[in-house]
């Protein structure tokens, strides 16, 4: 009996790179959009608009092409 | 040749068991999105029925083996498949009367191993294969997805701290509703094919279709309705036990233990393990539960599902073996099968309608709470 141990590293590898980073680059993106429009009630944004906006918009989109990688793994 | 009465059975039941592992499984997408709210309940099983049928449609390349390998497939016939389905229908007809999230492929996989080792001698099963492709990664997936939730969890929470709470809530609501697509999407894919694999080999095996040959465009919709239909109605007892008994799930949570799921899933059959969505999306949830707060997370309904997980595969099996012994006896024993089966299906409908569980009432449990945390939601303080 053989078992792919191999394969059975690299899924939990590649699958916890993969789901971290994603669930990061979407926190800090949401981090980032948070500090364009701050509330007067609420808590200071550690970024300026400007900043929180480029912050945003790019963890934001790196993490859609890994989301549509991932759709691409599925659709070939 | 025309088609014979078994295959017509065979095709049937296997779209019913389609339809179980739909509505089984509603809960692995959307359990977490409908008890955070971030999705409403009707809208939630629309969404994902339509990805089911979706997923159904995007990959062409269906699994040349119906078992992956644990059964020779040489001493399949129509009757072996028919009794195999019958034993994870029934079982995932009982799991969700418990409301417990077990697996629809392992039942699949149980029922079919008991048909065989009924017809063909237990010689036909491949152990090995049972344990390297299936029990190994059933043990190590799940454990795998609850601790890639708990850090992102944690990544989630410790990151978004020091930001304004109300923006925060809204953009994981947003990113947990494209999380819980992706993994509809990847369990339409995965699983519509299992039954059109099944009813493709059927027909092959009945001569209407050339050997090879992929699944008619028919059975790819059909299959893919018969899923995204009983996912649109929702196991609302299992997406109950999931959303809100495992633990008080809030959306940073729900969106960590989706993206876990998929990134799992994805990975795991690119490198050809079959998992299941099931175990994988339940440990996901464990996970994120734990991830926030270790105490808020109930471990003795995971000990119950350990249980279930366990027993699926030889209750299936068990099932399908008897199924086989009677389908083998000729028409009379295969009619028996399917009126006795569908005798209990209707039983396990009329016991769930006692303690009926809906689109109104799915969130309407107690989440557990630790004995110390005071509770604000909806303004309500409890102690």
């Amino acid at each position: 009996m053989s078992i792919a141990w191999g394969s059975l590293g690299l899924v939990a590898i590649v699958s916890f790179a993969a789901a971290v980073v994603v669930t990061a680059l979407v926190s800090f993106g949401i981090v980032g959009l948070a500090a364009r429009s701050p509330r007067p009630d609420g808590p200071e944004p550690a970024l300026s608009p400007a900043a929180g906006t480029a912050v945003g918009a790019t963890c934001l989109v790196v993490a859609a092409l890994i989301v549509l990688y991932g759709l691409y793994i599925i659709v070939a | 040749m025309g088609i014979s009465l078994i295959v017509v059975v065979v095709i049937v039941t296997a779209l019913a068991f389609d339809f179980t592992n739909g509505f089984h499984d509603t809960a692995n997408a959307m359990a977490t999105s409908i008890a955070t709210g971030a999705l409403k309940p009707k809208v939630a099983v629309l969404i994902s029925g339509v990805l089911n049928i979706v997923g159904a449609f995007l990959s062409v390349e269906v699994a040349k083996t119906i078992s992956s390998g644990l059964v020779d497939e040489t001493k399949i016939n129509p009757y072996i498949i028919f009794a195999g389905l019958i034993g994870a229908i029934l079982w995932n007809l009982l799991t969700w009367l418990l409301g417990l999230p077990s697996s629809s492929s392992h039942a699949l996989f149980g029922g079919l191993i008991g048909a065989v080792i009924v017809a063909a001698g237990a010689g036909a099963v491949h152990f090995s294969t049972l344990i390297s492709k299936i029990i190994l990664p059933a043990v190590i997936s799940p454990i795998l997805a609850g601790v890639i939730a708990l850090v992102g969890t944690v990544i989630a929470y410790r990151s978004t701290a020091k930001s304004d709470s109300e923006s925060t809530k809204r953009g994981f609501k947003l990113g947990q509703i494209a999380s819980a697509s992706m993994v509809s999407l990847a369990h339409g894919t995965s699983d519509a094919q299992k039954t059109m694999g099944v009813i493709t080999l059927v027909l092959i095996t009945a001569g209407v279709l050339a050997p090879n040959a992929g699944p008619p465009v028919w059975v790819i919709l059909a299959a893919g309705l018969a899923i995204g239909l009983g996912t649109y109605l929702g196991g609302w007892r299992i997406i109950r036990t999931l959303g809100k008994r495992v633990s008080d799930i809030e959306t940073p949570q729900g969106f960590a233990a989706e993206t876990a799921t998929t990134a799992v899933i994805l990975a795991s059959s690119h490198l050809g393990f079959a998992l299941s969505t099931t175990q994988v999306a339940t440990g996901s949830i464990f996970g994120a539960g734990a991830g926030r707060r270790i105490a808020g997370v109930q471990w003795g309904v995971a000990g119950q599902m350990a249980v279930a997980w366990i027993l699926t595969l030889p209750a299936a099996a068990i099932v399908g073996a008897v199924a086989a012994f009677a389908a083998s006896q000729g028409v009379v024993g295969t009619v028996l099968v399917a009126v006795v089966a569908i005798a209990v299906g209707i039983g396990i409908y009329a016991a769930s309608r006692r303690t009926p569980v809906t689109a109104e009432n799915v969130n309407d449990v107690e989440s557990p709470v630790a004995p110390d945390e005071i509770r604000t939601k909806d303004g309500v303080v409890q102690a």
